[in-house]
């Protein structure tokens, strides 16, 4: 049994944003994944949940005339990793989200909750840093637009202000066309854990001509953080194993790893090196398909 | 941790009423709104067959369909159930013979204590249900939600492979 006083469903986002508005107790629930186990550790309690997982419009993935995905916040890590539009134009997304949990967490776990709940460790949240996804933030009264980046307020700490819900997650078509991604998740077990780190790349090439490289950890900082510094510095490089090797460099000397029982800094560093060559290298192999 | 029985003396509480279908039959509840499905399939309905290993969606054993996917029911709140269609192991046998998938479990003795057997059969038997041509490697994958203590899960797995191909 759960510590819950209330319980509400609603069908439509307005509906919800107005509980909110009207009820600063209130408080969303979606796949329950990371909600229900903080209650059960007693962290949340004499909770007022508001429920939108049966908001059809929050699960709609569509691409936009203008080449742009749009995802739905409730999309499930099962709808997104088995969505044909993400398979086609976002696979590095389709990949990293198949890496999350088990398949029944899959089922339940959604997207908008994996990026709000704000851990550094959020597989999905690493991917959509590297293709430069935009959120779209409702309230009742207003709507803004934030790029995931400079939504981070600290560790488990995303900038949604009370009142607030993520109501679609937004990927420029200049950001997911013309090359290609890959993500790369090391955790001690092989299913059912979080990411040690996890790293996700995409490059954008001319033969061997590096026009573009981007690079997110995960659980490489307190937030999941890109490169800027080694990316900006990939541009023009030649793609070789000299790259490879200097690229690990440069993007480790920008992430900044704890020692935690899960694994030590040292440890972190290396897998930090090794998985961007991995991921590079791999997403290298995808840009030439 | 905040615990407390359920069922007894429930005050002041908003409960819910909810309908849903369990293994086909139509259930009119009225639910707590911090009971989960898990609690309510065992406690309400008495259908024990479902059962709570971790609580914390880690193991699998709670694992039921709902609609059209399978759930960790111990972090599944009952009231999100309402208008929804729920399987569970007891609606797995027809007119008193188990299923294929149940039968394959018996064949490669994928069970000893039996306690993990229900969330197994659930989550193959939604695999055979939707999946086609699994190699035995993407069978681990998708079994990678339950766990289980006795059999060190060949068996099982030789189980669910067995009877996919039929």
């Amino acid at each position: 049994m759960y510590d819950i006083k209330e319980y509400i469903k609603v069908s439509s986002l307005d509906e919800a944003l107005d509980i909110l508005d009207k009820r600063k107790e209130a408080r969303l629930i979606c796949g329950g994944t990371d909600v229900l186990i903080k209650v059960r550790e007693g962290k949340l309690s004499d909770l007022v949940l508001v429920d939108i997982s049966d908001i059809t419009d929050l699960h709609r993935i569509e691409k936009k005339e203008d080449g742009s995905i749009t995802i739905g916040p409730a999309a499930t890590f099962t709808e997104i990793s088995e969505n044909p539009l993400i398979k086609a134009y976002l696979p590095m997304l389709a990949e990293a989200v198949s890496l999350v949990g088990g398949p029944q967490i899959r089922n339940m776990g959604t997207i908008g909750g994996n990026v709000c709940n704000g851990a550094t460790s959020a597989d999905s949240a690493t991917t959509l840093l590297v293709y430069n996804a935009r959120l779209e933030i409702r309230s009742a009264q207003s709507s803004r637009q934030v790029a995931l980046k400079d939504f981070y307020a600290g560790p488990s700490k995303v900038k949604l202000e009370e009142g607030e819900i993520l109501a679609a997650i937004h990927i420029d078509e200049k950001d997911y066309a013309g090359g290609a991604g890959a993500y790369v998740k090391t955790s001690t077990r092989k299913a059912m854990d979080i990411a040690t780190i996890g790293t996700a790349a995409y490059l954008k090439l001319d033969g061997d001509h590096v026009l573009e490289a981007r690079v997110a950890y995960g659980v490489a900082a307190p937030t999941p953080i890109r490169c800027p510094k080694a990316e900006k510095w990939a541009q023009g490089q030649t793609y070789d194993e000299a790259f490879l090797s200097e690229m690990a460099e440069r993007c480790q000397a920008e992430t900044s790893p704890r020692d935690s029982w899960r694994a030590s800094k040292n440890y972190r560093l290396q897998i930090i090196r090794e998985q961007c060559k991995n991921a590079l290298a791999a997403s290298y192999e995808r840009a030439g398909e | 941790m905040r615990w407390r029985l359920p069922m007894k003396g429930q005050v002041n509480k908003m409960t819910q009423k909810i309908t849903c279908w369990v293994n086909g039959k139509k259930q009119c509840l009225e639910v707590d709104p911090g009971e989960s499905l898990l609690e309510m399939l065992r406690n309400r309905l008495f259908l024990m067959g479902t059962k709570k290993g971790c609580g914390v969606g880690e193991c699998g054993a709670c694992t039921v369909i709902v609609d059209d996917y399978t759930v960790d029911s111990c972090i599944y709140l009952a009231s999100r159930v309402d208008g929804k269609s729920i399987r569970t192991i007891e609606g797995e046998s027809k007119d008193g013979e188990i299923s294929s998938m149940q039968r394959s479990f018996l064949d490669h003795n994928a069970l000893q204590c039996g306690f993990c057997t229900p969330g197994f059969v659930m989550q193959a038997t939604w695999v055979k249900e939707n999946k086609d041509k699994l190699s035995r490697d993407e069978i681990r994958r998708m079994l990678a939600g339950n766990l289980c203590r006795c059999t060190g899960y060949q068996s099982i797995i030789d189980a669910v492979e067995d009877d996919l191909k039929k």
